[in-house]
């Protein structure tokens, strides 16, 4: 009997990671084709007969993204508006996320209600830039931050994760004294933690990505994020290829610059994301937290 | 509970009214954690969603909101009148049902087969790869798509190298294969990132439940079937429910990117159609109308999945 | 019960609402009331005392004595550079004119924010004379005739009376000042180039003994012939396909066959169903079916196009915007000299038209207005004044004499040894430090005719090709139905449909399909409008020749 489970099992082990490998393969070439694509010479990048080795190499994709020193500043704009972004959203949102988990909660109707409307109904572009204007968001840097606090969508999420909280936990700490801030902070958060690490990731790489409320809202190019710098030396490119007036050959094309900003931008997430990758992948166990 | 629903259907609307204020008032701590959320949305969203009313103006370029003139129904009638449009709901429908059938499960596979794999580097690498292809703009993929699937393209070589077909052939211009083409891409792009969360939920399960049923006897399928999936139904229905609510949404760069002139009676989608007929003639009224239409429709159906999950898990997930 | 006080919570949320409703009305009064003084500068339309005194035979620029300005300018174009003041060009005007401008740029929403915000940027360009804020441009600019006559009188001596009444609205008043504006002058005068070319490999067209292209008869077997012998490269292309566009093979190669432009009464002509056009889309249908076009033209998009016209893939390429693509054709030839391409005769009419080339019209380009809130309206119009004149028109092209050019014996422009070399080894820093040709709000093709290198080598021999085939199209220009109409709407559909049946018609597998998908498009055009809509670009056609003086 014993054995026969266990080939079993083993079998399942086999069959499941021969399987994820070929998914993996079919993720990885294309992926591989873009990395190499991005060091590849313009006119190897034109023949386009290859997937993984340009018949030339050639920097110029990166030195066209990086010539403008200003990005580095950019690129702190963005971690800065990441960094303050992301934990700002992730706090407020578990607030609320944690009251609306509650049931019983007075007027919890009325509040969904108001949740679900804004899911799906917005005034619009011009409306909410005449609102920015009100609120003296627009060249701020604030304006990363403010509008993007709450988002009903990772509150339903969060609220989700809240309710599989044992009740039990919180009844004991309110035995023991706590109050509701104390009950949400240390026992409803710690045992969120991989909810949290998902809005957070979420939130990070939107905040990471966004570039269309820089484009909307900025003119002060020193608040740019890095992602609105790369979007207008992409435009830039496309024109300036189109505007040719030396009798010189184009050293980039928008195409390959467009490859290398997405590698430029891509690598610090792949950083960054093992970091959180260990709340929800194999990390805490909530029968751990029980014990 | 019963009980004193009972009994405060009996009571008067002012003893109604002092019960809520005695609850409210014993929640107030928690009722203070909500407040600032509610203002959030007051300011944020429903200050600037006046806007809406230009579905009911004729409003141009030049126009602000209050100056612009009211048209009544004038912009949805144009809109439900057009053939055209109802072509793109045929074609967004379409490709959302596809998306609803592969893209709405492969994450949900994706992530059970990642979970089972040992804990270990592979398994850290194996999920870091899969979640990548989300980073790729659809400016960028759209064009290696084009390129893959023209006739000298790497799907062509490999279908001809393996037998199966004689002469190459160009897939974006058979509208036929549109819809397989724009929901496979979708799903190959955001499966991995669509794992994310149901892998947090997984992270959440007490390993005991799954020592229990080894002693049991159960094998790993019987125990994904007997204890994971069980587990998650809660964020399945929860993605399920926003999934079918955004049945009329649809992917417009993806759209814009892969269209062509022979394949665009089948991959016209609704967004595509309203920025070309709409934004770019500046015609913000008819974009709003139309947004407007599938906002009413999106709730619509939020509601019914909702209704309709929340009888099977006994709870609604809203 | 439950009922009641759901009800109860709503009210509660509306008063909360309209509160918030009123907060925005109380935003919304600051607003005008900021706005209007502002506007009442300009409506006094008097030029402060002690600025300068009017001369019409002096540009106001050089008169005036007030000192540094600022004014802001948008630019409804995102690759706008939005430097200002750093470069050659800019800083010229910035000393001249006592002038800082601040740019912003951006598309229609960003545009559509400011009308709606009620804070106008002073000056805005925009690139549509048909868009609803060049036709209601009087409710938010200022007409040129007023600025002109209360700021700066010798405006009227460096504008061109043609493009000013071809932009007046039915005020007669104009608002927008045109760049590229050309003329039936500039058409007759030689100094604008075709854009238009029937183009093909230079080895190719050697290798096979110069053959003539002409007759659908050569056509088709020269390409069978590239085909067999290069096979390697796909015989014929063209410019990629937008979605709703018809490439370089729907009005670009009408005009290249002449196909006419209206009815011998100025009446509005179907070109797309010309008998001698449609033989051609029938040759080209014969050229598809003998493999000689490639499916993948259809579906590539703008940067797998620029990729095969800049590693040389087509042997002939009907081209169209041959300025835009001249940096890829560049970068063909100096890979791969032997081969760059050439412009020859290509397909010509069967019944004898004339080529009728078209070049950018009296419409222009970008259109320039100065809002009714600019805070200088009279530094406004001295910038137009200053641009369009020779001495603004020759700092944008050609910068500084001595500094950036020199001019030859033959009274040629010519940029300076130092200038050429910059351009041609760091064209990034050309275009950051110099940026000569590149300030182009009031641009005229007219000067680059003044050098001879203005336009790059790869394409010169494609525009000495293109002399004395271009025909004005102004009789054609904005006639598209109103947006917004019925009209503009299945006008709309049709030119989706025809962009479709073309692609279908050269794709067909034979004769009889061909004909099908043709009487398809047919009952298509019956059955969306079709008449109503030639009546509608009949009429405008009609307004147009009178604004022309055609029917004097």
């Amino acid at each position: 009997m014993k054995t026969k489970k266990l080939t079993g099992d083993r079998m399942f082990d086999i069959v499941n990671t021969v399987l994820i490998l070929i998914i993996a393969i079919i993720i990885l070439v294309p992926l591989l084709n873009v990395v190499a694509s991005s060091f590849a010479e313009s006119r190897a990048l034109a023949e386009g007969n290859f997937i993984f080795f340009p018949e030339k190499w050639s920097l110029d994709n990166y030195r066209a993204v990086f010539k403008d020193t200003s990005i580095w500043k950019a690129f702190g704009i963005s971690v800065a508006k990441t960094l303050i972004g992301v934990v700002t959203h992730v706090f407020f949102c578990a607030m609320v996320a944690y009251a609306l988990s509650k049931r019983n909660l007075r007027g919890r109707k009325l509040y969904t209600v108001m949740g679900v409307i804004t899911m799906f109904f917005s005034g619009g572009m011009i409306p909410t830039y005449l609102l920015m204007k009100q609120l003296g968001l627009l060249n701020s840097f604030w304006v990363y931050i403010l509008p993007q606090l709450f988002s009903y969508y990772d509150v339903v999420i969060l609220m989700n994760f809240f309710r599989q909280v044992p009740s039990s936990l919180e009844e004991a700490a309110k035995i023991d004294g706590a109050g509701v801030w104390r009950t949400f902070l240390t026992i409803a958060m710690p045992l969120s933690k991989p909810a949290l690490a998902t809005i957070a990731l979420f939130n990070g790489v939107f905040q990471w990505n966004d570039f269309m409320t820089a484009k909307l809202y900025m003119t002060d190019k020193n608040l740019y994020p890095v992602q609105m710098k790369l979007y207008e030396i992409i435009v830039q490119q496309q024109a300036q290829s189109m505007n040719s007036i030396g009798n010189v050959a184009l050293s980039t094309t928008s195409k390959g610059i467009q490859l290398a900003t997405i590698v430029v931008t891509t690598v610090p997430i792949i950083i960054i994301y093992p970091l959180l990758q260990k709340h929800f992948v194999s990390g805490m166990m909530l029968g751990a937290v029980k014990e | 509970m019963k009980k004193t629903e009972q009994k405060r259907t009996g009571n008067s609307i002012g003893e109604k009214a002092k019960l809520f204020a005695k609850d409210f008032r014993r929640q107030l701590p928690l009722q203070m954690m909500v407040l600032p959320g509610i203002i959030f949305m007051i300011i944020f969203c429903y200050m600037p969603i006046y806007g809406l009313s230009i579905a009911f103006k004729s409003y141009t370029v030049i126009d602000t909101i209050d100056s612009a003139d009211w048209v009544g129904w004038y912009n949805f009638k144009i809109v439900l009148g057009d053939k055209f449009f109802w072509q793109s709901v045929v074609n967004t429908l379409g490709i959302s049902f596809l998306k609803l059938l592969i893209g709405f499960t492969t994450p949900i596979l994706l992530s059970i087969m990642i979970y089972e794999l040992r804990d270990g580097p592979f398994k850290r690498v194996i999920q870091t790869i899969s979640y990548l292809p989300h980073f790729l703009s659809w400016i960028v993929l759209g064009g290696m798509l084009i390129n893959w699937l023209s006739t000298t393209g790497l799907l062509n070589q490999i279908l001809m190298g393996l037998g199966l077909v004689e002469n190459p052939t160009n897939f974006l211009l058979d509208s036929g294969k549109y819809w397989w083409i724009a929901s496979l891409s979708d799903t190959w792009k955001e499966a991995g990132w669509g794992t994310v969360l149901y892998l947090a939920t997984m992270a959440g399960i007490d390993p005991t439940y799954y020592e229990a049923a080894r002693i049991d006897g159960a094998g790993r399928l019987k125990q994904i079937t007997s204890i994971t999936l069980p587990l998650m139904r809660t964020i399945i229905s929860l993605n399920f429910i926003l999934t079918v609510s955004g049945l009329l949404k649809s992917n417009l760069d993806q759209t814009l990117v892969l269209m062509n002139s022979q394949n665009q009676a089948r991959a016209e989608v609704i967004d595509s159609y309203v920025y070309r007929m709409g934004l770019t003639q500046g015609d913000f009224s008819y974009a709003t109308a139309v947004g407007l239409g599938v906002s009413v429709v999106s709730v619509i159906l939020l509601v019914t999945a909702n209704k309709i999950t929340g009888k099977i898990n006994e709870e609604s997930v809203l | 019960m439950r009922r009641n006080l759901w009800k109860r919570n709503v009210s509660l949320a509306m008063a909360v609402l309209l509160a918030a409703g009123s907060l925005t009305a109380c935003g919304g009064d600051k607003e005008t009331s900021s706005g209007g003084p502002a506007a009442q500068t300009g409506e006094d339309g008097v030029v402060e005392e002690g600025r300068y005194t009017l001369d019409e035979n002096t540009p106001a620029w050089k008169l005036d004595t007030k000192e540094n300005t600022t004014l802001t300018w948008y630019v409804n174009a995102e690759w706008w550079n939005t430097d200002w003041g750093n470069d050659v060009v800019t800083k010229k005007m910035k000393e001249d004119l006592n002038v800082d401008i601040e740019f912003i740029v951006g598309d229609d929403t960003k545009l559509n924010t400011f009308f709606a915000g009620g804070e106008m940027p002073d000056i805005v360009t925009v690139f549509d004379a048909n868009s609803t804020v060049a036709q209601k441009a009087d409710t938010w600019a200022y007409s040129l005739q007023d600025l002109a006559d209360n700021y700066d009188p010798y405006f009227y001596k460096v504008a061109s009376d043609q493009s000013l009444s071809w932009f007046a609205l039915e005020d007669g008043k104009t608002y927008g000042y045109p760049d590229y504006s050309n003329t039936q002058e500039d058409y007759d005068g030689g100094d604008i180039f075709a854009k238009t070319a029937f183009v093909i490999r230079k080895d190719v067209y050697e290798a096979l003994g110069e053959p003539s292209m002409k007759t659908q008869e050569e056509f088709l077997d020269v390409l069978s012939q590239i085909k067999e012998q290069f096979p390697k490269l796909i015989p014929f292309g063209f410019n990629n396909f937008e979605t709703d566009g018809t490439s370089s093979l729907g009005d670009v190669f009408q005009d290249y066959i002449g196909v006419p432009l209206a009815n011998e009464d100025g009446t509005f002509y179907d070109r797309n169903l010309d008998e001698d056009y449609l033989s051609w889309m029938r040759t080209f249908n014969t050229a598809y079916k003998n493999g000689c076009i490639s499916d993948d033209s259809f579906t590539d998009d703008n940067t797998a196009w620029q990729e095969k016209e800049s590693i040389g893939k087509y042997a002939c390429i009907m081209m169209e915007g041959t300025p835009q693509q001249s940096g890829f054709l560049t970068t063909f030839a100096n890979a791969e000299p032997d081969a760059a391409y050439i412009a020859i005769d290509g397909p010509q009419s069967t019944v004898g038209n004339a080529p009728t080339l078209n070049q950018a019209g009296i419409s222009g380009w970008m259109i320039t207005y100065v809002s009714k809130t600019c805070a200088d309206p009279a530094k406004a119009i001295q910038l137009y004044t200053y641009l369009l004149d020779e001495e603004g028109q020759i700092l944008t092209n050609y910068g500084i004499e001595g500094e950036t050019y020199t001019v030859n014996a033959d009274g040629k422009y010519e940029l300076t040894p130092e200038m050429k070399e910059l351009r041609d080894t760091d064209n990034d820093r050309f275009k950051q430090e110099i940026r000569i040709g590149e300030f182009i709000p009031f641009g005229h093709d007219r000067y680059k005719a003044l050098s001879d290198d203005a336009y790059p080598d790869s394409i010169k021999q494609m525009q000495e090709w293109g002399q004395g085939k271009l025909v004005p199209h102004f009789i054609l220009e904005n006639t598209d139905p109103d947006a917004g109409s019925e009209e503009a709407r299945s006008y709309s559909a049709i030119k989706t449909k025809w962009s479709t049946t073309l692609v279908a018609l050269i794709r067909a597998e034979n004769d009889e399909q061909f004909d099908q998908i043709l009487e398809e498009y047919k009952q298509f055009l019956a059955d969306n409008n079709w008449e109503s809509i030639k009546a509608v670009r009949s009429e405008k056609m009609a307004q147009n020749a009178e604004k022309l003086g055609m029917n004097e």
